[in-house]
């Protein structure tokens, strides 16, 4: 179908027809997702096969110096004279011998071999719990003196410096790699009759023509450190048994492989089940938060927006006031509000009706969160639609006047496009962060109320206030990490998906 | 030479003191002291069940820690500790904030006690007010080389430090007054599996009932829960029993006879049986009133507000709670309407059944990881002896634990004090009846269920949801 069908279709027919177009190319979406993750795959693999042949031409090829800087890093520079150069790498690799002897190879082999996580009986390895080592009787006092307690390795300790040791291997690898790259490139200059450049020439480098990685080392350090790490730490930790029974450095936890996987999806009824509905749950609360606030948003800035409202800013400013107070201060107030003997009942039952337990009930909780919700986030997207709606050229509107548009018309065809090109990455954005939505329903009902049919949760919890209370309440922190990685996957997933699929990504060029 | 003496002396009198405080046992398995695996302590899980045997055969034949004898053998194992820490006793203590003034007072005695003789070591104790009570046990099982050597909790958390290993055993010297100086339910409080791992501080943390004497005259109109929600009805006021919260609705179960035991590191419950659907359907018989002579629940805001909220409007005439409410109760009806008695009986099955409570108890634990094991648990022990609890009940108002400063009579004249006191024959150590786990489950959630609900449940239903709640908290 062309342009030109569709113009002439009636407004009732292209309504139709967004829809089914939407529905039928969500199959296409995900089928463009799946091969976008084959495309990178195989670019990866492609990559890394590449990186393997380079690294055995450039042996074959390679003169002595080179060949031996495939085992004393910096060799080949040196031999080829870039002393300066030669000994950084050399430096690299001493001390991440160094690093490895006195401190990573430990909790290479801990991480399996000396029984820490292999299974119950063979736990060797810091604990305290049965046996403390070094145990002694004191004469006096009956009981342990030892006092090194603190020095002992647990789990965590093991876990954490393994995957610390795996990413320092890693970036100790990309040396290895670059040293005889390097080694060989030296190699080529010299064959050719030049000198290789000088190590202060090349330090200048940093600071002028590669300045871009002098600039990035910092940031790259710091997303290592404080993303990549403790993610890496999390996924490990959801394949553990890392729960309130198994809590270093008291006690030890060991591997369990997919189990936490398979409670979650089916194996243990309760939990497969408490996940479901909280699922469900999470997904309809993100829906309606995300567009109740929307829908309401857009139509408090138009009706402010009208030509004959007066004082304008005085009304923008009123309602801009609730989001300038800070949103748990609102929620706690609303909750005391809402209480089951709180001040909204008391009004209720003096008028002679029943009280309404507002977030005592699940059904009646649930509606309440969205409501509030509308109060804390309407004001918000009002002020970004309202900025919107001031810039849409008037000029637009004046010639659909001309052309004998009505009011709704003109919203429908140019003020609801215009808004919605322009806020659809909004919108994804607060979808997903609605499904992480953790003040609101923290503040207000904290999860409750919580039926006996639910696993450390309650009505109202959403999969993250879940994972918070798995790990604070119940410290089931292995289960807390599958949620996580979850939570990760249906967000990350869902967004691609919806922002391929928006018009904003498909033609950036032009409006509606 | 002088100080082996010394120590083959004191093997002899611990190995005297272990013998005589056995005496009254009916098996004497115990190895002798100093040569023995396990710590002395777990001598009495040889007895197995509950029953303490330690009971009249070991008060008064126990060591006094503050002879000069002792008090010289523990500063040298300050001593010991202190040259293995560069010379400096470095302690850190947790208590809550409002205690942490006289505790301060406290610290200082015990410096001034154990002060070095010959300047070999010296103390350096910071006590912090930062972490309380409620938090204590938590945050040290989280991380327990970064917490206090020496730390407050309220007994909830004792089975949870206890699974953790966190908590350090009393040893054997301190073990043995304890268990004399403190009355049995203390002492039971602090007992997991027939070893003992914390100091008792106070005894005033359980629930009970507060009433106002206008509506209910005396103590007979307090007896039933039933009448008393029928009396408040009459009178336009409601009884507060918070079903909703795990710790108070326990009564309900507790009294049906529900089983609810952490032993052995296993917490098993009978939630699932006759006597657990008993339970719920007189929870359920009772929340038929809620909104009309009762509350059930806190309505979102905390026990605590909704509690001073409704003395002070006055829409409650009792509440079940505990001493932390009571000055606020006085404030708001006048102090000579304050009533203080033990739970009424409830109907459950058919019968008028008196409602069992969990007790509640302050503890002061010494942290596992610890470098002065010794050190903390002797700082422990003073900071819960019977002359600090004393002080702290004149400072603080807090009702102690020690036989000794029970009989005291400032202490016997305290209302709340009696009402506890008739409510601990009915009461549960925390410790021993239930895991960490049984916190964060929802049996609190289903209590808070049958009040919304009005208790408008069928059987099939409430067994559904107790067959669900066993499943989740035992292990």
């Amino acid at each position: 179908m062309d342009f030109l069908d569709y113009a002439q279709m009636t407004t009732g027919q292209k309504v139709a027809y967004n829809i089914k177009s939407f529905f039928t190319g969500i199959p296409g979406a995900i089928a463009n997702f799946f091969k976008a993750i084959g495309r990178f795959f195989k670019a990866l693999f492609t990559l890394i096969g590449n990186g393997f042949k380079g690294y055995g031409s450039r042996f074959i090829k390679g003169d002595i110096g080179t060949k031996l800087s495939y085992v004393i890093m910096g060799a080949g520079s040196m031999i080829h004279g870039q002393i300066g150069k030669g000994l950084c790498f050399l430096v690299s690799e001493i001390a991440y011998i160094y690093f490895m002897i006195t401190f990573g190879i430990n909790f290479l082999l801990k991480i399996y071999s000396t029984g820490v996580y292999v299974d119950e009986n063979t736990l060797v390895d810091g604990v305290i719990g049965k046996e403390p080592p070094n145990y002694e009787l004191d004469p006096i006092f009956g009981a342990r003196t030892v006092t090194n307690l603190d020095t002992l390795d647990d789990s965590n300790k093991i876990l954490l410096f393994f995957v610390l040791t795996v990413l320092v291997s890693v970036a100790f690898f990309a040396v290895y790699i670059t040293n005889t790259k390097s080694a060989y490139a030296s190699q080529l200059i010299k064959a050719e009759g030049s000198k290789p450049v000088g190590f202060i020439a090349e330090m200048k480098m940093f600071l002028d023509e590669r300045f871009h990685v002098t600039l990035l080392i910092i940031p790259v350090l710091g997303l290592l450190t404080f993303t990549v790490l403790p993610i890496l730490y999390t996924i490990f930790m959801a394949f553990t048994n890392y729960d309130k029974a198994h809590q270093p450095p008291g006690n030890m936890y060991w591997w369990v492989g997919f189990q936490n996987f398979a409670d979650v999806f089916y194996s243990s009824q309760l939990k497969s089940q408490t996940f479901g509905k909280i699922l469900v749950w999470t997904i309809i609360w993100a829906f309606f938060a995300t567009f109740t606030n929307f829908i309401f948003g857009i139509i408090l800035a138009l009706l402010i927006n009208k030509k004959d409202i007066k004082f304008k800013g005085f009304w923008r400013t009123m309602f801009v006031v609730t989001a300038a107070v800070p949103q748990f201060v609102t929620l706690l107030i609303m909750k005391l509000l809402l209480a089951d003997a709180g001040p909204v009942n008391s009004v209720i039952t003096g008028m002679g009706l029943s009280a309404v337990p507002f977030l005592t009930d699940g059904m009646h909780a649930r509606i309440t969160v969205i409501v509030v919700n509308m109060w804390v986030g309407i004001p918000y997207t009002m002020l970004i639609s309202s900025g919107l709606l001031m810039n849409i050229p008037e000029d637009l509107y004046e010639s659909a006047r001309i052309d004998g548009a009505n009011a709704f018309q003109q919203f429908t065809k140019i003020t609801f496009p215009y808004i919605f090109f322009v806020m659809t990455p909004y919108l994804i954005t607060t979808f997903v962060g609605n499904i992480n939505n953790f003040n609101v329903i923290y503040f207000l009902t904290g999860g409750g109320p919580s039926p006996a049919d639910y696993y450390q949760a309650g009505q109202t919890d959403l999969l993250v206030t879940w994972l918070y209370k798995l790990t604070i309440n119940s410290k089931d922190y292995n289960l807390a990490a599958v949620i996580g990685i979850i939570v990760f996957v249906i967000c990350a997933i869902g967004s691609l998906i919806t922002f391929n699929m928006s018009k904003a990504s498909k033609n950036e060029e032009e409006f509606s | 030479m002088v100080t082996k003496t010394k120590r083959v002396l004191a093997v002899i009198l611990t190995g005297m003191m272990a013998a005589t405080a056995l005496a009254g046992c009916t098996q004497t398995t115990k190895t002798e002291s100093g040569s023995g695996t396990g710590t002395a302590s777990t001598a009495s899980t040889a007895d197995g069940g509950e029953s303490k045997s330690e009971g009249d055969g070991g008060s008064g034949s126990t060591v006094d820690v503050y002879s000069d004898e002792m008090t010289a053998n523990i500063k040298a194992k300050m001593k010991e500790e202190a040259a293995a820490n560069g010379g400096t006793i470095e302690l850190k203590v947790w208590c809550a904030s409002a205690d942490l003034k006289f505790e301060k007072t406290l610290i200082e005695e015990f410096k001034e006690l154990y002060k070095s003789d010959d300047g070999s070591y010296e103390f350096k104790i910071r006590s912090s007010g930062a972490i309380g009570e409620p938090d204590a046990g938590g945050k040290i099982v989280e991380s327990p080389k970064d917490g206090a050597d020496v730390f407050n909790f309220a007994d909830d958390q004792l089975s949870t430090l206890v699974e953790a290993k966190a908590i350090a055993p009393v040893i054997e010297l301190f073990n043995s007054n304890v268990k004399a100086n403190n009355t049995k339910e203390t002492v039971d409080a602090c007992t997991i599996d027939g070893t003992a791992y914390a100091f008792p501080k106070t005894s005033d943390n359980g629930y009970f009932l507060y009433y106002d004497k206008r509506v209910f005259k005396d103590d007979s109109a307090v007896a039933s829960l039933d009448d008393m929600i029928k009396t408040a009805k009459d009178a336009g006021k409601n009884v507060y029993f918070n079903l909703g919260n795990a710790w108070y609705n326990a009564a309900f179960y507790f009294s049906a006879g529900v089983t609810i035991k952490y032993e052995n590191g296993k917490q098993t419950t009978t939630f699932n049986t006759d006597e657990g659907l008993n339970a719920a359907k007189a929870m359920c018989h009772v929340a038929e009133n809620a909104g009309a002579g009762f509350t059930g629940s806190d309505g979102g805001s905390g026990d605590n507000t909704a509690v001073e909220k409704g003395f002070n409007d006055g829409t409650l005439a009792a509440a079940v709670i505990g001493t932390w409410e009571g000055p606020a109760i006085k404030k708001a009806i006048g102090e000579e309407n304050v009533g203080a008695a033990k739970l009424p009986t409830a109907l459950i099955g058919d019968k008028q059944v008196q409602l069992e409570s969990f007790g509640g108890y302050k503890l002061i634990g010494v942290n596992q990881f610890t470098k002065f094991p010794v050190t903390s648990q002797a700082l422990a022990y003073y900071l819960g002896n019977t002359q600090s609890q004393l002080k702290r009940y004149a400072e603080r108002g807090l009702i102690p634990t020690s036989n000794e400063a029970l009989s005291d009579t400032k202490v016997q004249a305290d209302p709340a004090k009696k009402a506890i006191e008739d409510q601990t024959p009915f009461s549960h150590g925390q410790g021993s009846s239930v895991s960490g786990k049984y916190w964060s489950t929802n049996v609190g959630g289903f209590g808070g269920e049958i009040v919304t609900k009005k208790g408008a449940f069928t059987d099939d239903q409430l067994k559904d949801s107790l067959a669900k709640i066993q499943e989740q908290i035992d292990t």
